[in-house]
């Protein structure tokens, strides 16, 4: 009996650590391979070198996806804090005609899976590159119709934009009701007590809206892969996609490198921000699985 | 400046959280907003700010209806129960905002800190940052930040009931000094019956929404109109005891449902109810005294005995009724004891049972 | 604006009429506005062009211009294809294997044993399994494709099989459903994980520990305590995630593009409207597969708002001014 309780004990963490054992391998397998030329399963068999990586970062193509990525990365993230927080606002603090609607239809959103409706916004984007101006030809992102950066990060937003507003709205419920009470008396208008009072009191919620905005535009690719023509000089993601699809002869040792240099952002993202992160798990993140 | 309710009702949803409330406020006047919690004194106070929209009524600032002026344009200071400092800024930023605001002059908004924060003596925290204020602190500097502007009306909220008691004392003394000095007219709201009593010219008592009484400090505890002020004012609150009144023969005499019956002063006679002679009788516990039994008006048996540290509450029982009394210091009856208790009926108070109104005071 | 606040502090006494700011329309307006013109542009509009396009015969020889009208045609079309029969039951089996071994199923296991292990192993463990959501997409199927692949880059085939002497081909081909179960379940699985750990967490702790104290094993106490109270996030997690599994198709693009019998309903759609080899996009036909999907996620996304217990979220506003 008592041999029989020693022996179960490590056995959740024995369970667990098997469980898991393939996502160790695959961080592992990548780690390794872009620093060696050959690998044989999970051991290297070939020497040690720093070739897969001189190799990709004296590549200006790399550099160029870099910026690209992270236009879209600072795009998205810029794009959804101004737009969640400033819709997120009346939302949670004024009464107008609507609110309640609003409010479900921010819900709806936030569980409706938009990835669906790519094939209309692809018919939607081509509407807009048609506008004069904003459509193409702005610098950096394009513009915003089809086959553009900015295109690519307004879809990023708006399918982003149903967590944002949930998220932002209840950072804002929780704020003092005499604090803006205060600053209405003191002669703010509502959009300078926004402004002024307001925001600096929920910027942890900024931060952590951000910071997943960012890495999310990052990492992102349907929507890049979808609405941009040329794979190879899009984004990182769909560069990536392209080596990595085994159309061409890859070269392990180069996909894995790319593969790290994106990760390594995210991972160190990550490891600081993880509490932030839960909560907007936690609070009911969707897309993927 | 003369501040008026007329009228003014306030909903949420289809709940009156006030209702037709009329009360005016004399130049210079402080008047205290008086009534237990969720009784309506901050929705009144709110509405008074511009905060919230009155549902029915008017509110005028020296005659002019204010009611659909924004809170910016009321030229009012208020200053909350939470303090609600602006907590990114520091002490100095939480008192020049409104200045900021109207885009003063940086020299005349350092001249207006310093008067104000001198005035309350918390010059040497304008650096710090709200968090790292003790309360009391926390209070003065909002208290500054509603007294820069120099306003027309001050509003306070429950400004001290997140004090401790010693605190509380000498901040009330304070706002008053202070109020007096700068002759502003001021809404003082609070649940605290003490503080209503000796800071307010006039007090203004609530009671789900209505008003029930706007009178200065002194006749509402003299001469209260209603059985709930007489009972919400005071501590320990007044007996009540249902009698009927006797006024056969030469004098009027109370009679309790045991029977027993207490003369009442010719002076303190009471007017008779609609239909009967049935009345509500109040005395306040400082009008009871424990006597020898001979020249006791009514015996009674103690039931309960507790030290209120100057003084001592003694419950007793009088034959099913119960009635508490304050005795000095060493008047300590023992429990079960049998006692005489002798009633000041020159004090007592007489209320309508139906209506629950005095029947001594005109209303 | 400026000459009310220059005003307003001698206003009251003088003026009987208040100076009134530009009617600039109410503020609230202007603080929806973005967020109200995008969910226009690529929600409301996108739903509508979605079932406007499906009765169309709008595709890449037709351009956006030149389409014609074909009424239900695609709908019809879609019920003679012998297509939609293998779709909609691959759909359903990778729905269901994914959902009970990983999104449900592993989720609680992963759950259950974090909270019975030391703390900071837990807590370990749980960052370790939401690593596959926060990698990028192509850079977490990658890893994958090289646990698939032939020697000697494949760790299963090189690492296991051939020192057992079994296959070492590639394993995608003819394993590509158990792999598209796996790529999402990992993925899947720490949506739930999150949840369940929060529920059971939040279980108070005076309960945890009397159960122990009246005899009940750690096994009894997760049968009888833990799972009961854990109900409704269960249920949540099961049909908030049937929609996204059924949504969702980003990873399965990826790792096989569809072939080998991994064409779900939301690839297909997206393969027929947007990704075809060829560059034949049939906007119509993919429209219609997709409207299949739009319908069910706006009644799912409606039967979601229920579980939020929407009105209890709501509060009124404390400010009426503006
Ligand atoms: N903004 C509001 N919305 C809905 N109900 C409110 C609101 N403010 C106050 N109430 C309700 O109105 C009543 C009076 O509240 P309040 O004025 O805050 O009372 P007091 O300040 O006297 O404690 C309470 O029942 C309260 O719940
Ligand atoms: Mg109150």
């Amino acid at each position: 009996m008592i041999k029989r309780d020693a022996l179960l004990k490590p056995l959740p963490l024995v369970s667990i650590a098997i469980l898991s054992i393939p996502i160790f391998v695959g961080y592992l397998w990548v780690f390794m391979r872009t620093f060696t030329t050959r690998m044989y399963g999970m051991s290297p068999v070939g020497e040690l070198t720093l070739r897969n990586w001189t190799f990709i970062v004296t590549d200006p193509l790399l550099w160029h996806l870099t910026l690209n990525t992270f236009v879209l990365a600072m795009g998205l993230t810029v794009g959804i804090v101004l737009v969640s927080c400033s819709a997120a606002y009346p939302l949670s603090r004024m009464s107008f005609p609507g609110r309640k609607g609003f409010l479900a239809l921010t819900l709806v959103l936030h569980a409706f899976p938009s990835v669906v409706l790519l094939i209309a916004i692809f018919v939607v984007l081509n509407y807009l590159s048609r506008v004069p101006l904003i459509g193409r030809g702005l610098p950096l992102i394009g513009g915003v119709g089809y086959n553009t950066l900015g295109g690519v990060i307004l879809v990023s937003i708006a399918f982003l934009l149903p967590l944002g507003v949930w998220l932002m709205k209840g950072f804002f419920d929780n704020i003092s009701w005499d604090l803006e009470r205060a600053a209405l008396i003191d002669g703010c208008s509502r959009f300078r007590t926004w402004r002024q009072i307001l925001v600096p009191q929920i910027r942890p919620g900024i931060a952590a809206l951000g910071i997943f905005a960012f890495m999310h535009g990052w990492s992102s690719f349907i929507i890049p892969y979808t609405f941009m023509v040329d794979q190879q000089t899009a984004v990182i993601s769909t560069y990536l996609n392209l080596l990595a699809s085994g159309e061409q002869l890859m070269d392990y040792g180069v996909v894995s490198a790319v593969a790290l240099f994106q990760l390594v952002p995210i991972l160190a993202f990550y490891v600081f921000t993880q509490k932030y992160l839960l909560t907007i798990f936690g609070g009911g993140m969707k897309g993927g699985t | 400046m003369k501040m008026e309710l007329v009228n003014l009702s306030k909903k949420f949803g289809d709940v009156y959280a006030v209702k037709n409330v009329s009360l005016a406020a004399e130049d210079g006047e402080l008047v205290a907003l008086l009534g237990p919690s969720g009784c309506g004194k901050t929705t009144t106070l709110l509405s008074i700010a511009g905060v919230y929209r009155p549902t029915e009524g008017e509110i005028l600032f020296n005659g002019l209806c204010v009611n659909k002026m924004q809170p910016k344009e009321r030229d009012i200071g208020m200053v909350f129960q939470s303090y609600a400092l602006y907590p990114h800024m520091n002490a100095y930023q939480n008192i020049v905002f409104s200045l900021v605001l109207r885009k003063r002059p940086k020299d005349e908004m350092e001249r207006a800190a310093k008067r104000v924060s001198e005035m309350l003596g918390i010059g040497h925290l304008l650096k710090r940052k709200a968090a790292e204020l003790s309360g009391g602190q926390q209070q003065r500097v909002a208290l500054a930040r509603a007294l820069i502007k120099e306003p027309k009306l001050l509003l306070f909220d429950e400004p001290l009931s997140n004090l401790d008691a010693r605190l509380r004392l000498s901040m009330r003394e304070e706002i008053k000094r202070l109020q007096v000095q700068l002759g502003i007219t001021s809404i003082y709201v609070t649940h605290d019956q003490v503080e209503a009593m000796t800071m307010a010219d006039r007090v203004a008592v609530m009671h789900d929404g209505e008003l029930l009484a706007y009178v200065p400090p002194e006749e509402l505890h003299e001469r209260p109109r209603t059985e709930f002020i007489a009972t919400f004012i005071g501590s320990p609150s007044m007996n009540l005891a249902d009698v009927t009144v006797d006024n056969t023969g030469g004098s009027a005499h109370a009679v309790l449902k045991n029977g027993v019956s207490v003369k009442i002063p010719k002076e303190r006679l009471p007017r008779m109810p609609q239909r009967g002679n049935a009345v509500r009788l109040g005395i306040r516990p400082e009008d009871v005294s424990v006597v020898a039994e001979r020249s006791a008006d009514v015996q009674a048996r103690v039931t309960f005995v507790e030290s209120l540290g100057r003084e001592n509450l003694v419950v007793c029982d009088v034959g099913g009724q119960r009635i508490q009394c304050l005795t000095g210091p060493g008047q300590k009856p023992p429990l079960d004891s049998t006692v005489g208790l002798k009633l000041d009926m020159s004090r007592a108070h007489y209320f309508d049972p139906e209506s629950q109104v005095s029947l001594l005071w005109e209303n | 604006m400026k000459d009310s606040e220059a005003r307003s502090g001698t206003a009251l006494t003088q003026a009987p009429q208040f100076p009134r700011r530009l009617n600039t329309g109410p503020a609230w307006f202007w603080f929806l506005l973005p967020a109200g013109v995008i969910t226009l542009v690529f929600f409301f509009a996108p739903v509508i062009i979605t079932l406007v396009i499906s009765a169309t015969n709008m595709s890449t020889i037709t351009g956006l211009t030149r389409w014609e009208w074909v009424g239900f045609g695609n709908y019809e079309r879609l019920l003679s294809l012998p297509q939609t029969v293998r779709r909609f039951w691959i759909t359903l089996r990778y729905v269901l294997f994914t959902l009970v071994f990983f999104n449900v199923g592993m989720a609680l296991l992963i759950a259950l044993i974090t909270t019975h292990i030391p703390r900071q192993l837990g807590t370990f463990f749980r960052a370790v399994w939401l690593l596959p959501r926060i990698t990028p997409v192509v850079a977490y199927v990658f890893m994958w494709q090289i646990m698939a692949a032939a020697p000697p880059h494949g760790v299963i085939t090189s690492n296991i099989l051939e020192p057992l002497g079994g296959p070492t081909g590639n394993l995608l081909p003819a394993n590509a459903f158990l792999f598209i179960v796996l790529v999402n379940g990992f993925i899947g699985a720490s949506f739930g994980m999150i949840i369940f750990t929060s529920a059971i967490e939040s279980i108070r702790q005076d309960i945890m520990v009397a159960s122990l104290v009246d005899g009940a094993s750690k096994l009894q106490r997760i049968r009888y305590i833990i799972l009961p109270q854990i109900r409704w996030p269960l249920l949540f997690v099961t049909t908030y995630q049937t929609l996204s599994l059924l949504t969702s198709y980003e990873q399965i693009l990826v790792l096989t593009g569809g072939r080998w019998g991994t064409e779900v309903w939301a690839l297909w759609a997206f393969n027929v409207g947007l990704d075809d080899y060829y560059g034949f996009f049939q906007y119509g036909l993919g429209a219609a597969i997709a409207a299949v999907l739009v319908i069910m996620g706006i009644l799912f996304a409606l039967l979601y708002m229920r579980y939020f217990r929407f009105n209890e979220l709501l509060h009124e506003p404390r400010i009426d001014v503006l």
